[in-house]
């Protein structure tokens, strides 16, 4: 079966344009990003972008692995769709409530393992981190209440197991920068 | 020996005089471009190495980028064009578009404003890295000039490994002011994530040898990557090893002789009837180097439905992005050709030989060359430069029913002589690219063909080939129409001539202004003595032929249409009464 959504994560150089880049290719090549996020890793130098598409096809998805493969700021790209990762969003909701009805809410907020981070004047926010039925869910129960502001941060993925293939790529691309000649394989050809 | 070494000993330069070191590293000996504010410094450190590095002042940056573009090509090593920021560096952008679809290696440097004044929109500031982005492999501006010669570097090698392509470096003006210690650094610094060199799938290869010993109806197709690879040797032993006839696409021209036994020839929207059914019919396709645009396919959904198909790339993006295949292989064609060759078998394909034989008799029965005719047609003069060139010439095209008459008439036995722009389509081209062309150095005659409407794009370039007193001779093909758009309105426009019918100075005269050697030819008897006459001069000259001006080109199959659904051309009789009342 075909997911519906298309998740990769690219290893790029964090440096000025690298995400002009990625996002150019994307839009260029006709993919329709759903959600991307971009981060520091354990590694200085090196960032981590979450990249979900709703590209269907399963060449492009290869292909859409590829191309940003061969921007000559990657470092390596994972296809995390078909195999185990866990892949979770971060919620931020501002939500307006009587006193009577905070009660409720703490337990629903609870029931969702979320946390009220912030209760001043009338108002509540809520941190939820989950994956995205689960957020998707959440908010539906929150609806019950005048929701003021809502905020997802888009997903971030990373592979279940310890997956140390890629910590030793990664290490060992980094101090193979100097004259790579490095006959190492990504991921992905 | 010892002048490398003594400019490798550490120096304080500024970044312009740096640019001109780095360029001498990598052994440029020429470079087109033009000057401006943002690139003044570069162009003045350029008065201690003129003798070292020859500079041709383009009349456009647009033709700077096509001139390094042609260079390029002709002379296999990376063409650099230069040009100022702002109005500079876009006009450069239809060259860099070019050469990218082409996978030309080529360094573009711009000036930029300098650095306390970027994203304010200064005077002549563009974002040209940001223009640039989709249109070239890489681009580069560089904000410290401690890294400056580390990035010429890495741009000349991304430039020409792996899939060449053009690379911009801009630089902003301060920068080139900036001095420090220059030291070529000996290694490029290029993220190892950009991995041009994949070793061979062996398992993959036993896979296409079984194929290739199974199928009775093969067919090669190879592409530019033919002759960027220089797999030449290694395709031709492949075809006559197992048989397989090869047929090319318009950039992979000379990939094989056109007199090769099993060359048919060219494929595609204007190929040879015969190649094109050959495609259809086949039961097995190897594409070589090549990208499966839609101009070599016609309609995806039919192509070639029976063959099962095997396609080599350097560039795994190119892997059934457009046509889905069996087996796909990511590597370098000539090493994969060259490990794949004692896997096969030798065989014979007499059967599928003979009927493609059939299917060229077929065509000459329309072919214009039998046309016995008074009018110049300019199939007839592509064919008589051929005879008059002895097919040696490197030729260069524009872009319009000329350069499909050349790619069908102009028989390439050789690599790397046919300099046509090909994924881009950009009229203009013709003209600069033979300007670049002419400083490769290499020994042939370069002849341009070119239209009437594209010659008016970059016509004011023959200043600059009377300037450098190029080689080169141009024959014009004057139709008066935008020829190419005029036969698409013909056959799908029920000859509504919107805006087709083009005028032109008068061309004599315009040479004579130019300063350069004119012709005007408008009797076939007369095209091989004037080729001839043209070609002994010393310089540049231009021959106008005045040639028939509703002439079309043939075959042709309709965008979107079967690859073998071809319009022929009508019958040599029928022609006669068609076009002689
Ligand atoms: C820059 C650019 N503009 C428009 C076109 C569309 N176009 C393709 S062929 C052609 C006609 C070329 O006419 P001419 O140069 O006279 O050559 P001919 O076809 O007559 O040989 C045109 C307008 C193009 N390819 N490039």
């Amino acid at each position: 079966m075909i997911k519906s959504e298309h998740t990769i994560v690219a290893f790029v150089e964090d440096e000025p344009g690298v995400l002009n880049r990625v996002v150019s290719l994307l839009r260029r090549r006709n993919y329709n990003i759903k959600s991307l996020v971009v981060g520091a890793t354990e590694q200085p130098g090196l960032s981590r972008m979450t990249i979900v598409t709703d590209e269907s096809d399963n060449n492009r998805r290869v292909n859409m692995a590829r191309n940003i493969q061969k921007l000559v700021n990657a470092y390596t790209v994972e296809d995390v769709t078909d195999v185990p990762a866990v892949i979770r969003e971060y919620m931020l909701a501002k939500v307006s409530v009587s006193n009577g009805d905070r009660v409720e809410l703490d337990l629903l907020t609870r029931e969702y393992g979320a946390k009220v981070i912030d209760s001043e004047e009338g108002a509540v926010i809520i941190e939820a981190t989950g994956y995205d039925m689960e957020i998707e869910s959440f908010i539906q129960k929150l609806k019950a209440y005048d929701i003021v502001e809502l905020m997802r941060s888009g997903k971030m993925a990373m592979r279940r197991g310890s997956h140390l293939e890629l910590k030793a790529k990664l290490e060992m691309m980094s101090t193979d920068q100097q004259g790579s000649t490095s006959q190492i394989q990504s991921a992905i050809s | 020996m010892s002048e490398k070494r003594a400019s490798n000993k550490s120096r304080v330069l500024s970044g312009a005089e740096i640019v001109w070191e780095c360029l001498i590293e990598e052994g440029v000996e020429v470079l087109f471009g033009y000057p401006g504010g943002a690139n003044l410094p570069i162009y003045d450190a350029h008065v201690k190495y003129s003798d070292r590095v020859h500079h041709v002042l383009t009349r456009h940056e647009q033709n700077a980028a096509h001139a390094a573009d042609g260079y390029a090509r002709a002379s296999g090593k990376v063409g650099v064009a230069l040009a100022t920021s702002g109005p500079g560096a876009t006009n450069l952008i239809t060259g860099v578009a070019t050469a990218m679809m082409d996978s030309i290696p080529m360094v573009c440097i711009s000036g930029q404003v300098g650095r306390a004044s970027l994203g304010s929109d200064a005077f002549q500031e563009t974002d040209i890295l940001g223009a640039m982005i989709p249109l070239t492999k890489h681009s580069y501006q560089v904000n410290d000039i401690t890294k400056l010669a580390g990035v010429i570097k890495d741009a000349f090698y991304i430039a020409r490994s792996g899939r060449p392509g053009p690379v911009l470096v801009d630089i902003p003006k301060d920068v080139q002011n900036e001095t420090t210690e220059f030291v070529y650094p000996e290694k490029h610094n290029v993220l190892p994530g950009y991995n041009p060199t994949v070793s061979v799938p062996m398992d993959q290869l036993i896979e296409v040898a079984k194929m290739i010993q199974e199928a009775k109806n093969p067919v090669i197709l190879a592409g530019h990557g033919v002759l960027i690879s220089d797999a030449s040797t290694e395709l031709a032993a492949l075809a006559e090893k197992a048989d397989i006839p090869v047929s090319v696409t318009l950039l992979g021209i000379g990939g094989i002789p056109a007199s090769h036994p099993k060359c048919i020839g060219f494929m595609g929207m204007h190929g040879a009837y015969w190649a094109n059914h050959a495609i259809q019919k086949a039961d097995l396709l190897i594409a070589c180097g090549m990208r499966f645009d839609d101009r070599v396919t016609g309609k995806l959904e039919t192509y070639s439905p029976n063959s099962k198909k095997v396609h080599i790339d350097i560039d795994p993006t190119e892997l059934n992005k457009n046509v889905m295949v069996d087996v796909p292989i990511r590597g370098d064609l000539k090493t994969v050709l060259a490990a794949l060759l004692p896997m096969v078998k030798e065989a014979k394909h007499d059967a599928w030989s003979t009927t493609i034989k059939e299917w060229m008799k077929i065509s000459h029965t329309r072919e214009i060359l039998h046309r016995k005719s008074d009018k110049l047609f300019s199939a007839f003069v592509i064919r008589d430069i051929w005879e008059a060139t002895k097919g040696n010439a490197l030729v260069v095209t524009d872009v319009g029913q000329h350069q499909m008459t050349v790619a069908q008439y102009y028989y390439q036995d050789h690599q790397h002589s046919l300099l046509t722009s090909g994924g881009l389509g950009t009229m203009g081209y013709g003209l600069p690219a033979a300007i670049g062309a002419s400083f490769a150095g290499r020994d042939k005659d370069i002849w341009l063909v070119v239209g009437d409407g594209g010659i008016q794009m970059t016509i004011n370039e023959l200043a600059t080939a009377v300037q450098e007193n190029v080689n080169i001779n141009i024959a014009l093909i004057n139709n008066g129409y935008l020829g190419m758009v005029r036969q698409w309105q013909e056959m799908f426009y029920d000859k509504r001539f919107s805006q087709t019918p083009i005028s032109s100075p008068d061309f004599l005269k315009l040479t004579e202004a130019y300063g350069l050697k004119g012709y005007r030819v408008s009797e076939r008897k007369d095209v091989i003595p004037t080729v001839l006459e043209a070609q002994a001069h010393r310089g540049p000259t231009l021959i106008e032929f005045v040639v028939e001006e509703m002439e079309m080109v043939y075959p042709m199959v309709a965008a979107g249409a079967d690859l073998d659904d071809m319009h022929q051309r009508p019958l040599i009789e029928e022609q006669f009464s068609d076009m002689e009342v």
